[in-house]
């Protein structure tokens, strides 16, 4: 009868732990995360849905993973919403969350119907601007040629401007986006982004001083949390080939931000908080 | 009286150490000036200036009682700073330092300077809502731990004021202090007095010497004068007070012999009186409203972590408000008590118009920053609530 039990036992063991072998080892949470990367790259949201919910559920710990999950399941949800909104302002409001995320995550797929359907819904200089980065984040400089070359005279931006000979250039249509650089950006009408992809145009076209003062006004408009990421991004960036060997591109990637930032420190009170003055009376 | 005032001096001190260094609590909140700072805004918006609670308001409430029935007794028996001061001027005449005496004229100027820095104080504390002037306080430089917005020139402020009371007797308290300038009104009105008897008086001016404020008692029959300390000492240093040459009083009747345990007596009910408003009548510090009230409404109540000072209960209020997927319409009210570690924090909504689970997703789910143009996380969690509901719901899957 012992024998019997001992040999039972052992049966069942044998045949669990052979269900555990075929089924294979456990996902721990690092790969699933790493894998809901891979598949949030390939616009596969469901699937990176699947693994960030699954990293966030192994690993409760890690504040990271819960984020992340919440982040896309909210993404995942404004899909699925702006599908079926009519309302053109509330539907901008998401598409302009979701264009954010799409370009945040080089999900610039993804971001082109949106723009597209921004354009057509509420068409503008703006629109059109959006639109265009786009276009050449995927490549599409004839379209962002024509986008930007058919736009009525009210509509016409310092961005726009600076897209458009960037796109000439890029095709290699110099001459034509030297005339675009030449102008060179009024004072005070641009960003960051306008000034950075003002520096590739510069560099595109052969003027490598003038692509370094840009690129470096470009750094100083950034604010400091995301600076690293635009040097990161020069550093990769083909426009910027012909200015990369340059004497001068190690200062101009030195250059500090000179935008003060508004930040929730998470101490104990707002002492220290640049904007506490305006605490009360802004959101 | 010397050792009773010492030891509620040393009792007082040692309590507001412990409660900063070692149970790490937030001493501004136990501030009397702090309810004057935070006044103007509570009446005027329902919400206290940065890092202050309600418990400011009965504090200072105590003091007030404090000082019309005893005089400015809070700044020679409890006040840290007092302490400190007083007894480095003590530590002075041991080591032969001092006592420097400031001629009367120049004291009087000098005590004038405390009503200006008042105004100064009050004008940058109530007009920007935050207090702006801490980075050079004193006192904050005792209080804070060295706060995070803490300047060099506090510190050099308080060398100064420490320094100087090794000769001078309570110099900050004389001259500078802010809170000294809101009492003083008060204490002039206050009921306990010394009065000295002119038959039994030998005229020997040992009280006038012993008085920390310089008040010329000897050249008085009443002490009116608004800085007088009730510290008594004038009465431990007259040789013919047990003839009745000089007593504290009212009532007349409680001699010499009853002052010290009637003033401890009254001190110790006034901060107990304080303490305990301020758990029994918790109103909020911070209170926000959204539309018109409805007559069916519904009100949750959470303790949220991330929830520390005014600004964060602004931006909680911001989460409330917000206009994406998890907007929640109609009427919002919140009251909240913004602290460090899990915060109080109370919602009041339209129940027609949106659910318990709304509020909790509005305030924990990631949200758009439409200036920015950035995603944010929510900087709060709320105690019992698991914003991931990853036990229950399915991911949502797009058709």
């Amino acid at each position: 009868m012992r024998r019997r039990a001992i040999l039972t036992l052992s049966a069942i063991g044998l045949l669990l732990s052979a269900g555990r072998a075929a089924a294979g080892p456990p996902e721990d949470a690092a790969e699933a995360f790493t894998r809901g990367r891979a598949l949030l790259a390939e616009a596969d949201f469901a699937g990176a849905l699947s693994a960030f919910r699954l990293a966030a559920k192994t690993d409760t710990t890690n504040t990271s993973y819960g984020q992340e999950y919440a982040m896309l399941r909210q993404v995942v949800r404004m899909r699925m919403e702006c599908r079926k909104q009519r309302d053109t302002d509330k539907w901008i409001k998401m598409a302009d969350a979701l264009r954010a995320f799409y370009h945040d995550h080089a999900l610039y797929t993804e971001a082109l119907p949106l723009d597209q359907e921004r354009h057509r819904r509420r068409r503008s200089g703006d629109s059109a601007v959006l639109l265009a980065e786009t276009q050449l984040a995927l490549g599409m400089r004839s379209e962002t040629v024509e986008l930007l070359g058919n736009l009525k005279p009210d509509e016409a931006s310092v961005r726009g401007g600076v897209l458009h000979g960037l796109a000439l250039a890029r095709m290699g249509r110099l001459d034509e986006a030297r005339v675009r650089a030449k102008g060179g950006i009024p004072g005070g009408h641009a960003d960051s982004q306008a000034w950075f992809e003002f520096a590739g145009l510069r560099s595109l076209t052969g003027d490598a001083t003038g692509a370094l003062a840009a690129l470096s006004r470009s750094f100083e408009l950034t604010p400091p949390s995301r600076l690293d990421a635009l040097k990161a991004r020069a550093r990769k960036c083909a426009d910027f080939r012909a200015i990369a060997t340059m004497p001068g591109i190690e200062a101009a990637m030195k250059t500090e931000s000179k935008i003060k930032e508004s930040k929730c420190s998470q101490g104990s009170d707002c002492g220290k908080c640049p904007s506490r003055a305006k605490c009360s009376t802004t959101k | 009286m010397a050792l009773t005032r010492r030891t509620l001096q040393g009792g007082f001190l040692v309590l507001t150490l412990v409660g900063v260094y070692v149970v790490r609590g937030n001493a501004e909140r136990w501030c009397p000036f702090g309810g004057v700072e935070a006044l103007y805004t509570y009446v005027t918006e329902g919400s206290l200036t940065c890092s202050l609670a309600v418990s400011n308001f009965y504090i200072l409430g105590g003091v007030i009682l404090m000082t019309l029935l005893l005089r400015r007794a809070f700044c020679g028996y409890m006040c840290p700073i007092g302490a400190i001061s007083d007894w480095l001027h003590g530590l002075g005449l041991r080591f032969g330092i001092g006592p420097v005496t400031v001629p009367r004229r120049l004291d009087r100027s000098l005590s004038m300077l405390k009503y200006p820095l008042l105004v100064v104080i009050l004008y940058f504390t109530w007009t920007t809502a935050e207090l702006v002037l801490r980075s050079f306080d004193p006192c904050y430089a005792l209080i804070s731990r060295h706060g995070e917005d803490i300047t060099f020139w506090a510190y050099v402020v308080s060398g100064a004021i420490l320094f100087g009371s090794l000769a001078v007797i309570m110099p900050f308290c004389r001259w500078l202090c802010p809170l000294a300038a809101i009492l003083n009104p008060l204490s002039r009105m206050g009921v306990a007095r010394i009065k000295r008897d002119d038959d039994n008086c030998v005229g020997c001016g040992d009280c006038s010497s012993a008085c920390p404020m310089a008040i010329p008692v000897a050249e008085v029959t009443q002490v009116t004068a608004a800085r007088c300390l009730s510290c008594l000492r004038c009465v431990d240093a007259c040789p013919t007070a047990d003839a009745g040459a000089i007593v504290w009083g009212p009532p007349d009747r409680l001699g010499r012999r009853w002052a010290p345990g009637v003033l401890v007596a009254l001190l110790l009910l006034c901060t107990t009186t304080a303490v305990a408003a301020s758990y029994l009548f918790p109103a909020a510090s911070f209170v926000k409203t959204r539309g018109d009230q409805v007559e069916t409404t519904t009100t949750v109540e959470m303790r949220v972590t991330g929830l520390t000072c005014r600004g964060s209960a602004t931006l909680l209020m911001y989460f409330l408000e917000r206009d994406d997927l998890y907007e929640l319409p109609g009427y919002i009210k919140l009251e909240a008590w913004p602290e460090s570690g899990a915060a109080k924090a109370r919602v009041t909504f339209d129940g027609s118009a949106a659910s318990e689970a709304g509020v909790m997703q509005a305030i924990t789910e990631p949200y758009f920053d439409s200036v920015t143009e950035v995603w944010r996380f929510s900087p709060f969690a709320i105690e019992g609530y698991d914003p991931l509901d990853l036990g229950e719901e399915d991911a949502p899957v797009e058709p």
